[in-house]
């Protein structure tokens, strides 16, 4: 019986063996609807990203600068309840524990992932990928510019602003180029993460295969490359390079937005903003978080001093609602926008970015009446012709000081107030000490402040040591 | 014992051994007549008449009556081999002929001294014995006639055994005449019959149960092979037939509730022995049928024609499935032909009527007090609003803007409206209040558009056996008045059947199945399976509901003919509804209509193919190539009539209009008529198999082995979804080729009555679903396995299983795509031994442990890849990364300690089972959190691990055993489980307290289906919930990370007992069952969310709005509507401790009384069997421990309406 036994297991083990290695081999299939990114076609579906969400969602920001409050969320309560992060933007607490607060943030994951997920990988990929060799160099210099585009906005939140004079030493954030996920990401000074700033927006611009126009505006031109640029020498205070990148965005795009058209609806309450977010004509890229954006948002009384008067949305239409304002924030003068057809461009770029930073350097390099230009070519479409006066400035500190509050307006509730005041705080000149009044009581941001630095998650913090706090 | 002579179903091809036989016989007969010839010529007489007794005394005889003496040496003799025999006169030669047969001794007489040697077989005797052993080949059977398989049969005295095949028949060569065969077979009596001759080579043997009532399942059938109960080692639990059909269903998984330890069938979900990965997605049990693996699902299965059902519950049972089989494995054998050379017929008709839904558990305001609710409301706003509330400045205003949007308006806001206005006085105004009281829509609703509930199911089959040839022909039909609308939420509870009109499943099972015995060295199985399906719904966004429109309106006028309103999507007082044109169509709406015109039509095709091949090329050795192919089809068409509302208001959403009032143009973007949307899909699943099963007995050694190898492939194949617009059914036109699909994308918001109406959002996905859905998706398994069970004396049995997997683990590292399961197991039946065998008191004893690897996989790709979509945005494909690449992706791991007992004692009167074990799953899938500049904020990796730790009882008990045929009878079995379920290890996600509480998130120490909620600290003085924070103080806000902490384990959302108690009565024709079920341990969110609304809502309202907070009514937990409403700080209340109640629950689930007729008035209808059935399901005998709240603890919802079912059976 032995002799039997034995010889059925060495025929079975023959077997099992035989079929086993049919096994791995039956099992090496490819799947559908699985995108192998090795083709030109496939990274520029890849391309295709939706900047929308969460990531682009800056109501923290402009909650500390006070254009607005919270998002339906009552203020009283919040500033009356326990610790939370946004009790200390609201009361501009120094000494709350925000990196404890801070559990995780959208940002950070956010723009991280499309750096990450997309522009590392079409520019890693994009060499070994087989097709249209054109396609692939423009794929990879849009992944450039996105890249660029994308770090500018991190280092701007969670380090300081770029001063020249100790950039080299401040904390920046990691700059991340490449697609090996398991190594740490180094935390980068300001400096390098600037240096790796310029080097990809030259090595985007360079190759020349940005189209002059994009498919969409979600995708990447010339326009917006050259308005990164702008943005990044701006906050580096290179004015004269920052011009010559803003002359060159110009160049594909100069449309601003009109309101005057609004006035010529009757009744007032006809008068409904309307705007088409992918298609607007004054979108040099567009990012958002909602597509309602701004609506809902309640405006702080203070901003609203910043409304010049005949500003045609908030003094001609009934875009301004305090019922409903009172509704969500429990604030009597805190009145909520409400223009549900009005898709804003509230976190990538429109003409107004160019045109407001072409000014500031025309204004900054002494071509004052040339910036005031520039800044009446906003505001003639913002306000009711029968209150507009073109404004002219005879010192660069007049002049600056339209532009700050014309740009506030033009760019309320969008990150770009709170990129803009951190940076003019850094430099001093043009700082601004902002103060908030809630039910009698005002909070005051001096503007030093170290509030200005949002702190890293602790999602990163714990999985990375070099991610110090730079506040 | 009865032995029954078998001549019939003798073939044509067992000629060749009948010739054989005969032949053989020949030669005996003329060897016998040589010996009888050479025996002549001694004289001596002797006569002897002995019963048992030894050799010595009867030579002693021999001597006394001869005076020959003996001489022999006493080892020869065996004191055991007793003698009986009867001889007169017979001469002394002869006498010792008889005398020494079969007792290997051989004689010789030498003056008057027999000298007896040991018997040295001669050429002659050799051939003899050669030519003495036939072949003895039979069935085994039960008292009904059906074949056991599995039985053993053995020659008494040698070497020989034989398993019979799953027609019962064995083959035996080796046995001699007059050799005994005994046959065992576990709960039967054993019986031994004698080979007489020739004529008894094809015998039909019957074994008796040992015991009455309770039929007790002794094969084990785990899919892979067939085992004796007794030589298993593993859990597994086997309901057979009888038991299953005790009570009628639908369903074969509701046949099992309460019948299997350790199987939990709740509303969330079906597990065996716990939750045993965290994934949602990867929790389904593998269901076998008839051998192989069916990805069709358990409701593929017609309950009628299932024998028995054995769900594998620990790792010796289960590895064998490897890869699989960690959420337990079923398997289902379907029925076979079992009485032979007969034609079995069998008709069964069953009709269950159930109660319309209950719907006082939604606990919704009547129709008064919504009335009443609303006035006060609009009385307060319409007065401009203060008094504590929010100052209403312009009312008038504020509501001819809300008439001239599209926002709804009740009646009684508009009456107000007009009071105000002062174009109704006070009078007019109450008399508006008072007529909306008296109507009841809730009522007129479920008189009108919900049926009782109606299913009719229909079973024939036929069967038949000759023996050679099996066919089986099974058809069922099932028809149910309901389009499959339980448990939606649109207002509807958990649990609630709503049988709406025009709406129906149907459902045609087909099953042929056939076995053919081509010889006893091959035999072949098939069969086809095909389930076609069809199912009717209700396309209407709102007419499924009746909780959409306030409870006092009315559906139909009070002359009966049908009442129209508007939904909450429009209001009819906006001045769109006085344009008259045939470009606009109709707002209105009456709920029965819709209920007639806007169907979605649903039918399916499901076929299974199988072919089976048992070649059996020497003793013991079966190799079974097997191939199923699963073919699956389903077509999905709506058609929205050009009158449906759902037409009508695209019609009206996509029409613009220019110029002024009183002289508008109208232009409709859509084409006219109705809307036909169309959807299919196949999918094709291949499973092969081939395998050798090796089965022999070696005298006390008893061998069964199998190996084989799989290979599956899973294929969904890419389905397409279209749209056609302008269709007409009648003419078969459409015009879908005009429709400018970017104008009308274009349309976001807006529409000629309301500037802000979401036009985009609400309709260009219903008239532009055209998309690849879903996506072709493949999937391919391979592997090898082998198994083997080794016993001993039929008292100890060792098993071992190994199984290696391959999966598509795609990018994988091949070193992991592969894992190897393994299995350990042995038992003991202790019964059998001697020591044991003598205790009255034990029947039988069976003690088993085992140990092993069982596995689970989740698809995903390991490597670096992108799944494609769409930007909605941009409306155009874009690929994203979903997953870092992970090469170390590979399967989760389940090792299964068990340790079980199987007894009989009291006369086999108490009868039952115990398991314990331990589950504990490592390798499990989980998120591993990484700094979220790598671009993922986690991965999915193999890193979590939980254990599951369970003791299962079950226990039969007969407390009245029949005296006589008929006679009373009452019999109760127990099932009882508890399992506790914990995590051990996982990357604790988030300390975000809120994550936690939606069950985002999992926390070591605690159950992975845990309950964690906000601890409830009363309304504040304003009338906001508050939540104790950490440090204990209440607080209106948000808690967060810092509050970790203060957020309270309430339980485990899973039962962890689960007891079910069967009573089985039966007296003369009549039995009655009554099955019982407990489940507990376990909590759930029982109450509805107290949320304050803000204005009266246009819907059925929740009562407890009218125990919402006011400065004057502060004893509540509900926060204010109306008037004092504010908006919530946060959503915490959702999950707060306060709604979170003990689930325990305690239920009569069916009630059976059933009655066979008698033989004489059966057999007038020519039936030899006819049974009769009264079932109620799910009486309303229930006890809940939570007594507060009223919801059913089981659905969460209502209990479940009560049916009753009529049944017929008959057997021809």
């Amino acid at each position: 019986m032995m002799m039997n036994m034995k010889k059925i297991l060495s025929f079975a083990a023959m077997i099992l063996i035989a079929f086993l290695s049919g096994c791995a081999k039956f099992t090496d299939i490819t799947p559908k609807g699985q995108n192998l990114l090795n083709r030109a076609s496939d990274l520029d579906l890849l391309m295709n990203v939706n900047f929308s969400g969460s990531a682009y969602d800056h109501l923290r920001q402009t909650l500390l600068i006070n254009d607005n409050y919270l998002l339906a969320e009552n203020v009283p309560n919040v500033i009356s309840g326990v610790q939370s992060i946004n009790k200390i933007l609201l009361t501009y607490d120094q000494t709350g524990d925000r990196a404890g607060l801070t559990a995780t943030d959208s940002r950070y994951e956010g723009l991280y992932a499309t750096i990450s997920k997309v522009a590392n990988i079409v520019i890693t990929m994009g060499d070994q990928a087989s097709g249209d060799v054109q396609l692939i160099k423009q794929l990879k210099a849009e992944a450039y510019i996105l890249r660029a585009f994308l770090h500018y906005r991190l280092v701007n939140i969670y380090a300081k602003a770029y001063d020249p004079a100790t950039a080299a030493t401040d904390g920046g954030i990691p700059y991340v180029n490449d697609i090996v996920f398991d190594k740490v990401n180094d935390k980068k000074t300001v400096k390098e993460v600037y240096d790796n700033l310029l080097a990809d927006l030259d090595a985007g611009i360079s190759s020349g295969a940005l189209p002059n126009q994009p498919k969409n505006s979600m995708r990447i031109g010339k326009g917006f490359a050259y308005g990164v640029k702008a943005q990044v020498l701006l906050s580096m205070r290179n004015y004269p390079a920052a011009l010559e990148a803003a002359n060159e965005a110009l160049k594909y795009n100069s449309t601003l937005e009109d309101h005057r058209p609004l006035l010529a609806i009757n009744p007032i309450s006809a008068r409904l903003l309307n705007r088409v977010g992918i298609s607007a004509a004054d979108n040099v890229f567009y990012a958002f978080s909602n597509n309602f954006d701004p609506s809902i948002l309640t405006a702080s009384p203070e901003v609203l001093t910043n409304y010049e008067a005949g500003n045609i949305i908030k003094d001609r239409t009934e875009t301004y609602n305090y019922f409903y304002g009172q509704l969500y924030v429990g604030l009597t003068n805190s009145p909520a926008w409400l223009a549900i057809n009005y898709q804003g461009n509230s976190a990538g770029m429109t003409t107004s970015d160019l045109i407001l930073m072409k000014a500031e350097c025309l204004i900054r390099t002494n071509k004052i009446n040339e910036g005031m230009d520039e800044v009446n070519r906003i505001r003639i479409r913002r306000i009711d012709p029968a209150n507009y006066v073109a404004l002219s400035a005879t010192t660069e500190e007049q002049a600056m000081g339209y532009l700050q509050k014309t740009s506030r307006i033009e760019f309320i509730f969008t990150i770009r107030n709170f990129i803009n005041i951190k940076r003019w705080n850094r430099e001093g000149k043009y700082q601004q000490t902002i103060t908030r009044t809630v039910n009698g009581k005002t909070y005051t941001l001096a503007p030093d402040s170290k509030l200005y630095v949002f702190p890293f998650p602790q999602s990163a913090t714990q999985f990375n040591e070099t991610l110090t706090q730079n506040y | 014992m009865e032995i029954y002579a078998f001549n019939q179903g003798m073939s044509r091809l067992w000629l060749p051994q009948k010739l054989l036989l005969i032949m053989k016989l020949v030669i005996i007969i003329f060897i016998a007549s040589l010996m009888q010839v050479s025996a002549a010529g001694f004289a001596q007489k002797v006569s002897l008449n002995e019963k048992s007794a030894s050799l010595e005394s009867v030579f002693k005889k021999i001597r006394t009556q001869t005076g020959y003496d003996f001489v022999y040496d006493s080892k020869l003799i065996n004191i055991n081999k007793r003698v009986s025999l009867d001889l007169r006169n017979v001469d002394l030669e002869n006498a010792l002929s008889r005398i020494l047969d079969g007792q290997g001794l051989a004689f010789e007489i030498k003056d008057k001294v027999i000298v007896l040697s040991k018997k040295a077989p001669s050429f002659i005797d050799k051939l003899v014995s050669k030519f003495n052993f036939i072949e003895v080949s039979g069935r085994v059977l039960d008292e009904t006639g059906k074949p056991l398989p599995g039985a053993t049969v053995k020659v008494k005295g040698k070497n020989i055994s034989a398993v019979t095949d799953k027609n019962g028949r064995f083959f035996i060569s080796g046995a001699a005449v007059d050799d005994i065969l005994v046959i065992s077979y576990v709960g039967y009596l054993s019986a031994e019959t004698v080979v007489k001759s020739i004529q008894e080579a094809d015998l039909s043997i019957r074994l008796k149960l040992i015991t009455g009532n309770l039929e007790e399942v002794t094969i084990v059938n785990t899919g892979y092979q067939k085992l004796s109960r007794e030589k298993v080692t593993g859990s597994v639990t086997t309901i057979g037939s009888t038991e299953l059909e005790k009570r009628n269903s639908t369903n074969i998984m509701q046949n099992l509730e309460g019948l299997v330890p350790g199987l939990v069938q709740t509303r969330l979900r079906t597990t065996i022995r716990g939750l045993s990965t965290f994934d949602n997605t990867m929790r389904g049990i593998l269901y076998v049928v008839d051998g192989l693996p069916i990805e069709g699902g358990i409701n593929q299965i017609n309950p009628y024609d299932v024998e028995s059902v054995s769900v594998l519950k620990d790792a010796a049972a289960a590895a064998i499935y490897g890869a699989r089989a960690s959420n337990g494995v079923i398997v289902v054998t379907t029925k076979r032909a079992k009485a032979l050379g007969k034609t079995e017929i069998e008709v069964s008709g069953n009709i269950s009527i159930t109660q319309k839904p209950d719907y006082s558990y939604q606990n919704w305001m009547t129709p008064a007090q919504q009335v009443d609710y609303e006035s006060k409301y609009y009385k307060w706003w319409f007065g401009g609003g203060g008094n504590g509330g929010r100052v209403i400045a312009n009312p008038i205003g504020d509501f001819e803007s809300t008439i001239a949007s599209s926002s709804f308006i009740t009646p009684i806001a508009y009456a107000y409206y007009q009071q105000k206005k002062g174009t109704i006085n006070q009078a007019q105004l109450d008399a508006v209040l008072n007529d909306l009281k008296k109507n009841d829509f809730l009522a007129q609703y479920k008189d009108n558009a919900i049926q009782t509930g109606l299913t009719q199911q229909y079973n024939f089959a036929l069967r038949t056996n000759n023996g050679k040839n099996q066919n089986s022909l099974v058809v069922n039909y099932t028809t149910f008045n309901n389009g499959g609308n339980n448990n939606t939420t649109g207002g509807v509870a958990n649990g609630t059947n709503l049988a709406l009109i025009n709406s129906f499943t149907k459902t045609l099972n087909l099953f042929y199945k056939g076995s053919y015995n081509v010889g006893k060295w091959l035999d072949l199985d098939y069969g086809v399976n095909s389930v076609i399906g069809k199912i009717r719904t209700h396309n209407s966004e709102f007419a499924n509901d009746p909780s959409n429109v306030p409870a006092y309106y009315k559906l139909l006028n009070d002359d009966g003919t049908r009442a129209y309103y508007y939904t909450g999507r429009f209001n009819g007082y906006n001045a769109i509804n006085n344009e008259t044109s045939s470009a606009l169509a109709s707002f209105k709406f009456n709920h029965l209509d819709e209920l007639g015109r806007d169907f979605n039509n649903n039918s399916t095709l499901n076929t299974r193919y199988y072919v089976n091949l048992n070649l059996k090329p020497l003793q013991g050795l079966t190799i079974s190539p097997m191939f199923q192919v699963e073919d699956g089809r389903s077509t999905s068409s709506t058609y929205s009539e050009a009158e449906s509302y759902t037409m009508r208001i695209l019609q009206n959403v996509y029409t613009t209009r220019t110029g002024t009032a009183g002289n508008y143009v109208y232009t409709n973007l859509l084409p006219k008529g109705g809307k036909m949307t169309t959807a299919q899909y196949k999918s094709a699943n291949y499973t092969a198999r081939a395998q050798a099963n090796y089965n022999r007995e070696f005298g006390k050694h008893g061998v069964i082995a199998l190996i084989g190898t799989e290979f599956r492939q899973t294929l969904t194949n890419a389905g397409t979804r279209g749209v056609l617009l302008g269709f007409d059914d009648q003419l078969q036109t459409q015009s879908t080729n005009q429709v400018n699909f970017g104008t009308l994308y274009n349309i976001n918001n807006g529409t000629m009555w309301d500037a802000n109406y979401p036009t985009r959002q609400y309709h260009f996905g219903q008239i532009s679903s055209m998309a690849l859905d879903p996506r072709e998706t493949k999937h391919r398994y391979g592997s090898g396995y082998a198994n083997i069970t080794y016993s001993y004396d039929r008292k100890y049995n060792l098993f071992g299983s190994a199984r290696k997997d391959y999966a598509d683990l795609f990018g994988g590292d091949e070193k992991y795509r592969g894992r190897p399961l393994w299995s350990v197991g042995a038992s003991w039946i202790a019964s059998n031994e001697d020591f044991i065998k003598d205790i009255k008191l034990i029947n039988y004893l069976k003690v088993r442990g085992s140990y092993g690897l069982t596995g689970n996989i989740k698809n995903v790709t390991a490597f670096l890849a992108a799944t494609t979509g769409t930007n909605p945005v941009t409306q155009l494909p874009n690929a994203s990364v979903s997953n870092p690449p992970n090469p170390q992706l590979r399967w989760e791991k389940t090792a299964t300690t068990n340790i079980g007992v199987d007894f009989a004692i009291l006369d086999n009167r108490l009868k039952g089972a115990i398991d314990w074990y331990r589950r504990l799953g490592t390798d499990l899938f989980a998120n591993k959190r990484l700094d979220p500049s790598e671009g993922f904020t986690s991965m999915t990796i193999n890193n979590a691990s939980m254990v599951n730790k369970g003791l299962e009882l079950s226990l039969g008990y007969d407390w009245f055993r029949p005296t006589f045929r008929g006679g009373f009878e009452w019999a109760s079995n127990l099932t009882g489980s508890l399992n506790n379920n914990k995590v051990i290890s996982v990357d604790e996600l988030t300390r975000n307290p809120f994550t936690l509480a939606t069950g985002g998130s999992f926390k070591v120490g605690y159950p992975v289906a845990s309950i964690f909620a906000f601890k409830f600290a009363g309304l504040s003085a304003t009338g906001v919930p508050q939540f104790y924070n950490a440090a204990g103080q209440p607080t209106t806000a948000s808690l967060g990370p810092n509050d970790a902490d203060a957020i309270a384990y309430m339980g485990n959302e899973d039962p962890k007992y689960n007891l079910a108690l069967n009573n089985d009565f039966s007296y003369k024709g009549f039995s009655l069952s009554v099955f019982a079920i407990y489940q507990g341990g376990n909590y759930f969110r029982a109450r509805q969310v107290p949320i304050g609304y803000i204005s009266s809502s246009y819907n059925q309202t929740p009562s407890f709005v009218l125990d919402g907070w006011s400065p004057t009514h502060t004893n509540t937990d509900v926060p204010a509507s109306g008037q004092f409403y504010q908006v919530p700080l946060n959503n915490q209340y959702y999950y707060a401790d306060n709604l979170v109640r003990s689930a325990d629950f305690f239920k009569i689930r069916n009630v059976v009384l059933g009655y066979l007729l008698p033989r004489e008035i059966a057999s007038k209808i020519k039936a030899s069997n006819l049974r009769l059935r009264l079932q109620i399901d799910n009486p309303n005998i229930v006890w809940y421990k939570q007594k507060d709240i009223r919801v059913d603890a089981e659905t969460g919802g209502a209990r479940i309406p009560t049916s009753f079912v009529f049944g017929l059976n008959a057997n021809f």
